[in-house]
This record gives structure tokens, sequence and C-alpha cells, in this order.
């Protein structure tokens, strides 16, 4: 069974399915995920998904019983409809929770074909319907149907009305629920089967956030009340004094439906997300999110050097002025007890906070940007040895990569930050210079830190040059889009995943060196996180740009999961074949005189340079050949055996069949 | 409240790549007198690696390490030369800990080699290192005037069962080892090793991954001169 689930969950992942199923999930349920099989099939065939290493390890896992002519080639071939869409819902009342998957089948014979005789010893029938009772699942299907239900029974609940299941005292609450939850996991997956009297088709909030473009759909009715069933669910495995507090009534922020599209386009994978806020809520929330980013932020933007940024608008003043509200409204409610305690508590800060003067203090606007990665000399002690080995400690430097960046943050108070700064160079921690300031950062920080106050911003950045240029007003600034893109949102993310890569180090060895040859030339574009409020919903928008010459987005994940598998996942030791020590055990005597041209070729080493001098088998196995004739011939006629071995790496397919015995 | 929260990851991330890239060394020296007492110095050099470890130990944990405290390395050294003080056969145990520039040495006399075999045996217990009992790490055989350094601990099995991603502390890593003796050294096993020009000294610098991939050793059998 859980094999089954495994590979169904892992086939709606990639692969979907195409007969209308929506029919099949009542208007009760709460979450929805809807896989477009026939979109995902489009990107990337069955053939060529079992080709890719997710669809090679689903076909090895499943292959690994079978013999060579009953071996699967292709996910196509494991009886799944994988054209059409399918499906996973989630329905609940209050003693009992139902996670649905529902799939298409195309061969039945197959899909039975392919399950273990455990699996199939027990298998029962109603109707034309087989089923496969499990621990607390149900497998059922038929010819063009597979259902598979995990049912959860609320052990609170079937504690508190034992007596309505059964009279029997002998039975505990354990197997009663045990029990109740395979039968009704049946009885709902039976119920599935046919069509529902109401379907989720009919709910006008699932189907507005479906787009047939999309790969996959997800829709959650109510994003507070998940979150609050998943806490109560918890509930039973808290100390009982402890349940009354995770009593939720809290509506957590006011957040309510949630519908997300992901998509793979030629050349972006892109995630579209709107969440609904609750009536109650949304005066407030367009109070604070109704801020843009003040536009004298942008003189000290330059997207030329921006690897990276994040800005955020907010109303910091309207913030704090729904502050009690927001407090009341998430601890109030989960801690219902103390309701009046929590909401006094908050009006009283609320009391003591001079809205105003902070909002003043810090506008609520915010840009850091990452504008480089360079390199920076630190120093270090390492010793410095004599020809005679005499060591001294000396101080080198060393290269280490440092961030360049700027943190703009607006603020319209310039005299008390000002006063804060002349305080911090009161105390020593700030030193003047012109008109900005430096921080007095310790000298093993790999950056610098410099203040200015300006145009109604604090801006803080590493560069001392780029500082300069913003204290004297030579910054030249170049937002291009990224302004207009900053002004319409109330938070960016923005990165160049290339150009960042470009700058970081990797490791050294050469898998390191691969990966990042490979990331440089695989990754392109950019990518971006953009979040506002537009009405009642928050709406986000997520785009990475993709390889247009793989296809497809969804071809270019698997053929990067491919590649980057190759480069890591080759056996360790390949090319490092191991010899033995050049000393051996006690007792056996091999002496060298020494030559005295050795000591002259004694020079002074760092002791931190580590010498290259691994030697490959072969040619170690002749050196000591060489020592040990000649110590034969000088100085002892002791027997002496060479027992150099060379341990052979393993082969590939040694790997995989050992890895496969595990 | 999710601002916060995308702000926070994205900080982590751009902090992470600078976290990850180490160098240390640990320093042997060993002094060897003909009766065989001696001194020795060992010295952990964690410089290189000054600005990151300044770092962490800013943090409480890292890849699910808890990080000590400057407090509690000192504790710890303080309690290795408690331990020290009290093995019969060693003298003048001194210990020197620089926080600035992460080095961190140990010193001490002792009046025969076994004494160090000792100590090994007792930190390799403390540290559940599973050294075999009974291995004589330094040996000095005074018949025939000769030093064995011994190695029995399977570095590789334990590297192996790092995460991948930790296993990156190894990648610059470094042992030297010095022996010094009064007379001048006749012959050595290991070849890797180098001679001072005033042959009574010789040093052998191993890189961690020459040990874990066992193409080298800090084993040694040094011959002095009668």
């Amino acid at each position: 069974m859980k094999k089954i689930l495994v590979l169904v969950t892992a086939i709606s992942s990639f692969l979907g399915f195409s007969q209308n199923l929506e029919q099949h999930i009542p208007a009760t349920a709460t979450a929805v995920i809807q896989v477009k099989g026939g979109n995902l099939t489009q990107l990337v065939s069955a053939e060529a998904f079992s080709n890719f290493l997710p669809g090679r390890e689903m076909l090895k896992d499943f292959n690994r019983k079978r013999t060579a002519d009953q071996k699967i080639k292709s996910v196509a071939d494991l009886g799944f409809d994988l054209k059409s869409d399918a499906y996973y819902f989630f329905e609940s009342n209050d003693s009992i929770s139902y996670h649905t998957f529902i799939v298409k089948l195309n061969n039945k014979k197959q899909f039975e074909s392919l399950q273990s005789e455990y699996f199939m010893k027990d298998v029962q029938k109603e109707g034309n319907i087989s089923y496969k009772i499990g621990w607390n699942d149900v497998t059922l299907w038929n010819d063009s149907m597979l259902i598979a239900v995990n049912t959860n029974v609320n052990s609170e609940y079937i504690d508190a009305h034992k007596s309505n299941y059964t009279d029997d005292e002998d039975v505990s609450a354990y197997q009663l629920k045990k029990a109740l939850a395979k039968q009704l996991g049946k009885t709902f997956g039976l119920k599935t089967f046919n069509k529902a009297a109401r379907t989720i088709t009919s709910n006008g909030s699932y189907t507005s956030g479906k787009d047939n473009a999309a790969a996959a759909y997800i829709w959650l009715d109510n994003y507070g009340s998940i979150i609050k069933n998943s806490l109560e669910s918890l509930r039973y495995f808290m100390p009982r004094n402890l349940r009354k507090f995770s009593n939720m009534q809290s509506d957590f922020g006011g957040l309510t439906t949630v519908k997300t599209a992901l998509y793979f386009d030629t050349d972006a994978i892109r995630i579209k997300n709107t969440m609904k806020i609750a009536d109650s809520w949304k005066a407030t929330y367009n109070k604070i999110y109704k801020s843009k980013i003040d536009k004298r932020f942008f003189k000290y933007f330059d997207k030329n050097k921006a690897l990276a940024y994040m800005s955020a608008s907010v109303d910091s003043k309207a913030l704090l002025d729904a502050y009690p509200k927001i407090i009341t409204s998430t601890y109030g409610g989960a801690l219902p007890a103390y309701q009046e305690e929590v909401s006094l508590g908050s009006e009283l800060i609320s009391l003591f906070l001079d809205e105003e003067a902070i909002g003043d203090l810090i506008t609520g606007d915010m840009l850091f940007v990452l504008n480089d990665i360079t390199e920076k000399e630190v120093p270090y002690t390492t010793y410095v040895y004599d020809e005679e080995y005499n060591s001294k400690e000396v101080t080198k430097t060393k290269k280490e990569i440092s961030p360049e960046f700027t943190f703009i943050i607006g603020s319209e108070n310039k005299s008390i930050i000002s006063k804060f700064l002349r305080l911090g160079v009161k105390h020593h921690v700030v030193t003047q210079q012109a008109n900005f300031y430096k921080f007095k950062t310790p000298e093993d920080l790999p950056f610098e830190t410099y203040a200015i106050v300006k145009d109604g911003m604090l801006i803080l950045t590493s560069s001392a040059s780029q500082m300069a240029k913003i204290a004297t007003g030579l910054f030249k600034a170049n937002a291009g889009k990224h302004k207009k893109m900053m002004r319409k949102n109330n938070t960016v993310l923005y990165a160049n995943p290339s150009a960042i890569v470009s700058k970081i180090g990797f490791g050294k060895n050469e898998k390191d060196l691969k990966m990042k040859k490979y990331l440089e030339d695989n990754l392109v574009g950019t990518f971006k996180l953009t979040s506002k409020i537009a009405g009642n919903q928050f709406i986000t928008n997520a785009k990475m740009d993709t390889k247009g010459d793989k296809k497809n987005a969804l071809n270019y994940i698997f053929t990067m999961i491919d590649d980057i598998a190759e480069i890591y996942d080759t056996p360790r030791n390949e090319s490092a074949a191991v010899v033995e020590e050049s000393v051996r055990e006690e007792g056996e005597v091999v002496e060298e005189i020494v030559q005295p041209t050795e000591a002259e070729d004694v020079e002074v080493m760092e002791s931190t340079e580590v010498e290259e001098t691994v030697m490959e088998a072969t040619e170690k196995e002749e050196v000591e050949e060489a020592t040990i004739d000649r110590v034969k011939g000088q100085v002892s006629p002791v027997k002496t055996k060479k027992k150099t071995k060379k341990v052979k790496p393993e082969p590939k397919a040694a790997v995989d069949a050992a890895r496969e015995k595990k | 409240m999710r601002k916060t929260n995308i702000s926070l990851r994205f900080l982590l991330l751009l902090i992470i790549p600078f976290l990850f890239s180490s160098c240390f060394e640990i320093i042997e020296d060993v002094t060897i007198n003909t009766n065989g007492s001696g001194k020795i110095a060992l010295t952990v050099n964690l410089s290189q690696s000054r600005t990151k470890l300044k770092t962490i130990m800013l943090m409480d944990s890292i890849n699910g390490y808890k990080i000590p405290s400057e407090t509690d390395i000192r504790k710890e050294f303080n309690h290795t030369v408690a331990i020290l003080k009290g093995v019969k056969g060693l003298s003048n145990v001194k210990q020197s800990l620089n926080f600035d520039n992460f080095i961190f040495k140990i010193t001490c006399d002792f009046n025969d080699l076994n004494d160090l075999n000792k100590v090994v045996e007792t930190f390799s217990e403390m540290n559940h290192m599973h050294v075999p009992k009974g291995v004589k790490h330094f040996s000095f055989n005074k018949n025939t005037s000769t030093f064995s350094r011994n190695y029995e601990y399977n570095i590789s099995k334990s590297y192996n069962s790092v995460n991948k991603k930790d296993r990156e502390a190894f990648e610059n890593a470094a042992y030297v080892t010095i022996y010094r003796f009064q007379k001048p050294i006749s012959a050595y096993k290991n070849k890797k090793a180098k001679l001072a020009k005033n042959n009574k000294a010789i040093m052998l610098k191993v890189s961690a991954q020459e040990l874990i991939n066992n193409t080298n050793t800090i084993k040694n059998k040094i011959t002095i001169q009668k």
C-alpha cells in the first residue's frame, strides 16, 4: 500500500491524468490539488521521463523483484492513464479526516500484475470494485479509476464518544480507532467512486483559480482553518494541562482562500499565488500595504551593480496602529481564556508607542542590494621553518570573498539618527569621515560598514567608494525597469543566479569545479518574486528563467537533475587508487642510507602549502621496489616482502547492486 | 510576518556561502633526547579560518552541531591540561590559547615516549575514537636508536560517516610532524618526509585528503646515528 501511495504521489507530481475525475470530488472538500497530466506529458513524455533520473529510480524500485522479461521499461506501462488529470483532496469533520488520491487507470490488469503478492493476497471485491485494506488506508480500483484513501480518526473524539460506537468494554480506544479508520476509509472510498452529488466544480472559488495552461493547481478553502486543524491535530500529543492552549480560535491574520498555479513555460518556471483576505481584515491590510517605496531610493540603485536585491514597502504607522488587532487575533485566539488580558496588553503597548513618531523614524521602506561579491585580503598567522626546522610565527594574507552591499532604510527623522551616529562617535564605535560615518568593525570581518543619513534615508554600505559617491552626489543611478517593479509591489525579491554562482567560491575539488562550471553555463536569466495587495487579495508571483534550449522548463529541471547527479554520483576514490602506506609493521626492517642530496633539497617550507604529492599507485610501486633493492645491497640482507596492493575502484554496476541489496 | 520570513531567508542565503571553506593545520613537534626523554608541542592552527570561525562562534549551532563558546573551549583545555598534569612521567605542562588568531597549543616534557602513548590512549577513550589499546604511537628503541611513529586510526571511516557538506572542512587541512634529535638521522622510512639541513630534524606534512585517501601517512621510522 505504501508503495502505491508513494507511486501515486510521485506520478501525480510529475505526470497526471485526464478524465473528468473532478466529478468525484465533493463540494465539501477543503483542499484540492490538481495535477494536469495532459500538460505535463506534453512537456516531458512518459518515455522521456522514464529515462530521467527520477523516472529511472522509480522504475528501478518497481523492477527490483522482477525477472528480465517482466521488467517495466516506461512509466507509461504502469497501468495509469498519464495523460489524464490526477487529484488529491482533503475532507474532514470533527471526528475523522480523509486524504484522498484519485487517478485514472488505463490498464487494470497491468496495474494488478505490478503489485506484490502480499498486496494482492487479501484483495476484496464489491461489485466491480477491488479494494485492499491497509493499516489506516484503503486502496480501491475498478477498470478505469484508482482511489487511495488515507484516514485519520480524531483520537480525542473517539475517547469522548466511545459509547456511540461500541458497548464492548474490552475494546480499547486504539483498537476502535484502527477499526474505524479501516471501515470508514472503505466506505468513503466506495462513495467516491460515484460522482458526488454536489461536486467541487460548483464552488466558484475553486474554479476561478483554475487555469488550463497550468501544470498543477492547489486550492485551499481556508488557510487559517487548515493551520488551525493541523495544530489541533497535535493536541492529542500534548500534555493534558497544556491542551487548552491549543484550542485555536485564531483567524491567522485573516488569510482565507489560497490558490496557487504552477507553470512550466518554454523558458521559465512560474508560480502564481493569491491569498484572500477576510473582509474584517481588508481595511487594515490595505492601510498597511498601500504604501509605495519612496522614489528617492532609486537615486542610489544601479541595476548593473545588483546581483540580488530585496525591497519592501509597508506603512509602518498603519502597521503599528493595527498592532493590537494583530496580536489579539494571533495570540488572543490561541489563548482564548486570556483574550481580554492579551487585548488589554496590546492596547497598553499601543498607548505608550507614538505611532506617528516611529513611522517617521522608520517609514517602512527598505531596500537591500547585494552589489557584488569580491575578494578581500585578510590576515592569518602561520609558521615558516628555517633549514633546521625551527619555526617562526609569521602573518600572511589570504583572499576571502566579501559581500559588497547597500542597505537603505527610509527615515524622515534625520536628527534622531544623526544623534545616534554622533553618540557612536563619542563612544568610539563610529568614526566620522567627511559627511558620512564609518562603523568600527572587527578586523576579521571581510567587510566594513559606512553610513550616511540623506534624502530621508539611512544608507549603509560596505563599499567605501560607493559611500564616497553617495556622499558627494556622484552616484550614477540606473534603476531601469526595476523602479516600476519595486513601485508596483510591496515586496520584490530579485536575484541573478548565474552571476552569483560565478562570484562565489565552490570547493576546490574536481567535482565542485565541474559543478560551478555547469551552473554558470546552465543558470540563465533571473529569479523574481513579487508580492502586492490588490483589493482583498495578496498576489504573489514568482518567476525563474530557464534555458530555452532545453525545450521547456520541466525538461530543463529533469535534465539538470540528471547532469548534477552525474557530476556527483560517481563512485568515490575512482581516480585515487589506494596504495599501501610506505611503512611496514614492527619487526620488518627496511632501511635506507640517507642521501646527502636530500638534505640539500630541503627548502624553507611554508607550513600551509599542502604539497601535491599523491602518486599514481604504479609509480609508487616502482619507487618502493628501487628503494628495497638498494637497501638489500647496501645495508641488510633481511628479506623483505612487498605488499603494495592496488584497490580498484568498485565498478558502478557493483555499487548499484550493493545499493539495491540494501 | 511574511516579509520578515522572506528577508530572513534571503539574508541566510547570502551568508551561507561565506561560511563554507576551511583550512587548518595540526603541528606535532617532538624533541627526543638520546635517553628517550624529551618534549612535545602540539599546535592546532585555525588561523586561516579565523574569519569564518569568528562568525560561527556568534551562532548557537551550525549544521546541527552545537558551537562551543570561548568559555567552553577554555574549560575543555583546562580539563585536558589537568589530566595531562596527572599523568606520571609528564611535567611542565603548559597551554596557550589564542582566540584572536585561533591558535591553540599544548606543550609538555616527558620522561619516556611511553608516557605519550598513555596520553593518546586516554584521549582516544575520552573521545570514543576506538583506537586499539596497547598501540604504541611513539616508541624509541635505545638499542637500535630507532624512533617510530605509528598511527592506528581509521580516519577514512570517520570521514565517510560525516555528511558531505561537513567534509569540506577537511579539504585544506594538514597534519605536520617534526621530530628533533640530538644526533644526526641516518635513515628514515617515509619517503615523503624531509630532512633538515643539519640532519637532526625531520619534517613530514600530510594533507587530510592524503590521510583519508590512504595515499600518505604520518607513520615513520627514523634511525639515529649511535
